[in-house]
């Protein structure tokens, strides 16, 4: 009877140790944020490893460490993190913003020259967000939402929170991040000389999303299975390159990159690869556009109400539709390659004598009715394009289009792609030999 | 002759029936607003997808097509490009309770600080008292009728994006791609 006391007394101290323990995981962030008031300018403020509730905030320049595993979950807050200094510096943290408040942010940015380095966050609303903040770092970040789908037409009203969002915030930097399940991988408005490179943003509404900005640098980054690539509206002076968007195609309006209103950009080196659509130009104007492999899409480029742009040292492959355009004149387009144009080359120099004109009458035909997109690619708007009287000065046309392409097909789609032909072949031949067999046989 | 004026009565009885059908028809009936599908439906203008929110707006052409924009500036723009002969129509939404309103019935908010998809800083109301109470409370923003919407210079918010130029405040962000090859090369040490 007494060691079944004993026992029961002691199984039920492990129990409560347990529990304690348990309790003990989520601790307080009140120690915590009293520690980093105290701290002197510059100091560092180490959290040791351990689960955290709660949210904090940094309202001087000192650095808060993360020493070892440190999560910290807020489930009431408007945010989980609130940088409201210069000079702070932010390292090691897993950030679980959990308020269900779509609009919050888990980090909130409102001061400048700081950096948040090596941060991962999971968020039911915004990532990080940055209000009037200036010349700061964002550097090795993970940002996962909650909308862990890629159904873009029901749970669309749900995606409230972007992934990083920078508002009348000027010459930040974002790199190596990487987002995942959000509205708005990155979003910029109203904000200048800001550089996004080395990330990738999957499975969102828009990758990059640059709104009313100026000199912003989109360098090296992928963007796939989003509704849009890049989304650059109402710029100037943007730089795009060395960039992959790809994958942008379960979505009826996917497009790899769209540029309206656009002034003065430079897009170049780039991979539009799979995408519904391309590249999208309106209204949009002298911008450059060289040097890219656009591949694999429905439509390659479509151009709409956009003047004095070059587009030259491009290639265009693979595309079911290589070129529409509309209303889009005095347009600099010449060595292009495009691989369903049909070129003749007398000088001997790889320059077709023949000009490559872009569709025109298909942007204008579902333009009113855009139901008439099934009749894309079918023979009789080949036809009508002969017989119908169309305006060709509304289009582009290449005057100097290339014999062959400018650089040779992107290696990690060509791979698949000969890996596709592979599997294909070995079907063809393996059910033509059962076919042959059988048929003796009977 | 009988047959004759019989056939004659017939006529001018479907001539008057058409004249009737006819009148009626120029009593201009007005189509009832569409809803805003989240998944799919994409701004006229600029493109974007529209938010079911209370920035969206739309106008329905007289064949009964509805155009939806997801900022008033864009239906603007649109009214703007191609007028308002062919256009049944136009509705905005109420900021409050997102009820749809005919544009000539509400009144309007505006300030370049309001935040709406394409930053033209309009919102609409209902109720006039509601805008009143609503200016109050955000200690900013003009008070505008429809009729005082029609000569708003929609431009002028467009000077927020083009008109500023941080160029010598900011520079380029030189200073922080420093930071980012230091951390860079600390990553690489570790």
């Amino acid at each position: 009877m007494r060691i079944i006391t004993s026992c029961t007394i002691v199984s039920m101290a492990v129990c409560f140790f347990l529990l304690l323990s348990e309790k003990g995981i989520a601790m307080d962030l009140q120690d915590l944020q009293q520690q980093i008031n105290l701290a002197q300018e510059g100091e560092v403020v180490m959290i040791p490893p351990g689960e955290y509730e709660g949210s904090l905030v940094i309202d001087k320049p000192v650095i808060v460490q993360g020493n070892g595993k440190v999560t910290i979950t807020n489930k009431e807050d408007d945010y989980t993190l609130f940088i409201n200094s210069d000079q702070v510096r932010v390292t090691g943290l897993t950030l679980r913003h959990q308020n269900g408040q779509l609009a919050s942010p888990a980090l909130l940015i409102k001061g400048s020259h700081n950096v948040v380095e090596d941060v991962t966050l999971y968020t039911s609303g915004m990532g990080i967000m940055l209000e009037d903040a200036h010349h700061n770092v964002i550097y090795d970040i993970t940002i996962e939402g909650p909308f862990q789908s890629t159904d873009f037409t029901g749970n669309m009203f749900m995606r409230e929170g972007n992934g990083i969002d920078l508002f009348q915030s000027h010459a930040n930097v974002i790199a190596s991040v990487s987002i995942q399940y959000v509205k708005d991988g990155v979003y910029i408005e109203q904000s200048d000389h800001n550089t996004i490179r080395d990330s990738k943003v999957l499975q969102s509404r828009y990758g990059f999303h640059l709104m009313f900005t100026q000199k912003t640098n989109v360098v090296n980054n992928v963007a796939e299975e989003n509704i849009a690539g890049a989304m650059v509206m109402s710029t100037v002076g943007t730089t795009i390159s060395q960039n992959y968007f790809r994958k942008q195609k379960g979505h009826v309006h996917s497009i790899g990159m769209m540029l309206y209103d656009v002034q003065e950009a430079i897009v170049k080196n780039n991979v539009m690869s799979q995408n519904l659509m391309g590249l999208y130009i309106e209204s949009s104007k002298n911008n450059t556009v060289q040097q890219n492999q656009i591949i694999a899409n429905y439509i390659g480029v479509e151009m709409i109400r956009s003047k004095d742009n070059t587009l030259k040292y491009n290639d265009f492959m693979n595309n079911m539709i290589s070129a529409r355009a509309k209303e889009s004149v005095q347009n600099k387009v010449e060595n292009n390659f495009w691989d369903d144009h049909k070129g003749l080359d007398v000088t001997g120099k790889g320059v077709s004598v023949i000009p490559y004109t872009a569709d025109i009458l298909f942007p204008a035909m579902i333009a009113k009715k855009p139901a008439y997109q099934i009749f894309a690619d079918s023979p009789g708007m080949f036809f009508l394009q002969l017989i119908l009287d169309v305006d060709r000065e509304e289009t582009f046309v290449d005057q100097a289009p290339l014999m062959k392409a400018n650089r040779a097909l992107d290696i990690e789609h060509s791979k698949r792609r000969g890996f596709d032909v592979i599997i294909c072949s070995f079907v063809v031949l393996l059910s033509s030999l059962l076919l042959i067999v059988g048929g003796r046989k009977h | 002759m009988k047959k004759t004026w019989k056939k004659t009565t017939w006529l001018m009885m479907f001539a008057f029936v058409v004249f009737v059908l006819a009148g009626c028809g120029e009593k201009k009936e007005v189509y009832a607003p569409v809803a805003i599908n989240e998944g799919t439906d994409r701004c006229e203008v600029c493109h974007m997808l529209i938010s079911d929110d209370h920035n969206a707006t739309q106008l329905i052409l007289n064949d009964g097509r509805a155009l939806k924009f997801d900022d008033i500036g864009c239906m603007f723009d649109w009214v703007n490009e191609n007028g308002l002969e062919n256009v049944n129509v136009r509705y905005v939404r109420d900021y409050y309770s997102k009820a749809w309103i005919k544009i000539e019935e509400a009144t309007f908010v505006y300030d370049k600080d309001f935040r709406t998809p394409m930053a033209y800083g309009v919102y609409s109301f209902q109720a006039k008292y509601d805008a009143e109470k609503f200016i109050e409370e955000e200690g900013k923003g003009t008070l505008l009728s429809y009729e005082e919407l029609e000569n708003h210079s929609w431009e002028q918010n467009m000077e927020l994006m083009n008109g500023h130029d941080h160029t010598h405040e900011h520079e380029t962000a030189e200073s922080e791609e420093h930071d980012m090859h230091d951390m860079e090369h600390n990553h690489n040490h570790e």
